[in-house]
């Protein structure tokens, strides 16, 4: 197999190998690939620094809707919408999680 | 009219850049599901709106604080998401996803806020405790003073990388890695095409390869 870097103009091949959203297929042919490239072996270190970089910026949400819900009973809505917003919502990021290892 | 991802083709050859998607039942669910609850919020039921909004409050509270990186504009602009969503719902028809939707009123609001050049007055300091603590990067109690700053520090670099990619670049990239949205999905919520996305992602990732590689 040639090396597929030179044909991919959009640079889709070493992101999506990296966020293992390529075809499986796809992935695992690449994957022999890069143990005999290293142009393209390159890029893939670099494209995996950036997306442990990105998978650095998590945080947690704690907050009322009380707001949102003043908004919309503003604009003339049943109290009852208003109470159902208000409830209280607390979340955090959990799905950005390395997945390469 | 948004792409409708659920109807798509499904490549049967694997391709150098072919992307799974192979579990058409787990995507159908939730577009469905969501689509259900604002036809019902058409029909006049508070509690479905409630609940979309705990479905997705917080995906796009997440969304448009790293577009906009300050927590008060976030809030305010998400908000004004489904405020917006809010009043539509009188003419809601289920033709495309509903996250594709909602991401595109949060995508034209936070390009709209960062056009207008606002983002200048009010960069939030890392340093800087939120007085309402309506977000916070998550501490990690493993972590050593030492390697606390060392992470500080890494995040200010992702943050000022992201901060200077072109509105529409952070905005595919966000939904790209951060929601995993395909590239129709992506199209359909910045308003350009598949191709157009293709070439922002590639973009992108190029600038922050530059940038971060050497944090390997």
């Amino acid at each position: 197999m040639g090396c597929p870097l030179g044909l991919d103009e959009s640079g889709e091949l070493a992101v999506g190998y990296t966020a293992r959203s390529l075809d499986p297929r796809a992935q695992a042919a690449f994957e022999h690939h890069l143990k005999s490239c290293g142009a393209c072996g390159e890029v893939v270190a670099a494209q995996r620094a950036v997306w442990e970089a990105l998978d650095e910026w998590r945080f947690v949400v704690h907050g009322p809707v009380s707001a949102l819900a003043g908004r919309i009973s503003r604009i003339g809505r049943p109290g009852s919408l208003a109470a159902s917003v208000c409830r209280p919502i607390k979340s955090r990021i959990v799905g950005t999680k390395l997945r390469l290892s | 009219m948004i792409p409708d991802l659920i109807d798509a083709p499904v490549a049967a050859q694997p391709s150098w850049n072919g992307r799974v998607n192979n579990d058409r039942t787990s995507i159908q669910a939730p577009r469905d599901r969501d689509a259900q609850l604002m036809l019902r919020v058409r029909d006049g039921d508070p509690g479905s709106f409630a609940l979309l909004l705990e479905r997705h409050r917080a995906p796009v509270l997440h969304f448009l604080y790293r577009m906009v990186q300050n927590e008060a504009v976030a809030e305010e602009l998400t908000q004004e998401v489904f405020l917006r969503v809010f009043k539509s719902r009188g003419n809601y028809e289920a033709t495309a996803k509903f996250t594709t939707w909602i991401f595109r009123i949060a995508t034209h609001l936070a390009l709209n806020w960062i056009r207008d050049g606002r983002s200048e007055k009010s960069q939030t300091s890392l340093d800087e405790e939120t007085a309402n603590g309506a977000s916070r990067q998550v501490p990690d109690r493993h972590r050593t003073v030492e390697q606390e700053l060392v992470h500080q520090a890494k995040l200010r670099e992702v943050r000022e990388a992201i901060d200077g990619l072109p509105a529409k670049q952070r905005a595919a990239v966000m939904m790209h890695k951060y929601r995993e949205m395909e590239y129709a999905q992506i199209a359909g919520a910045i308003g350009c095409s598949e191709s157009a996305v293709r070439s922002l992602l590639f973009r992108a990732y190029e600038a922050l390869r530059a940038r971060l590689a050497h944090m390997a």
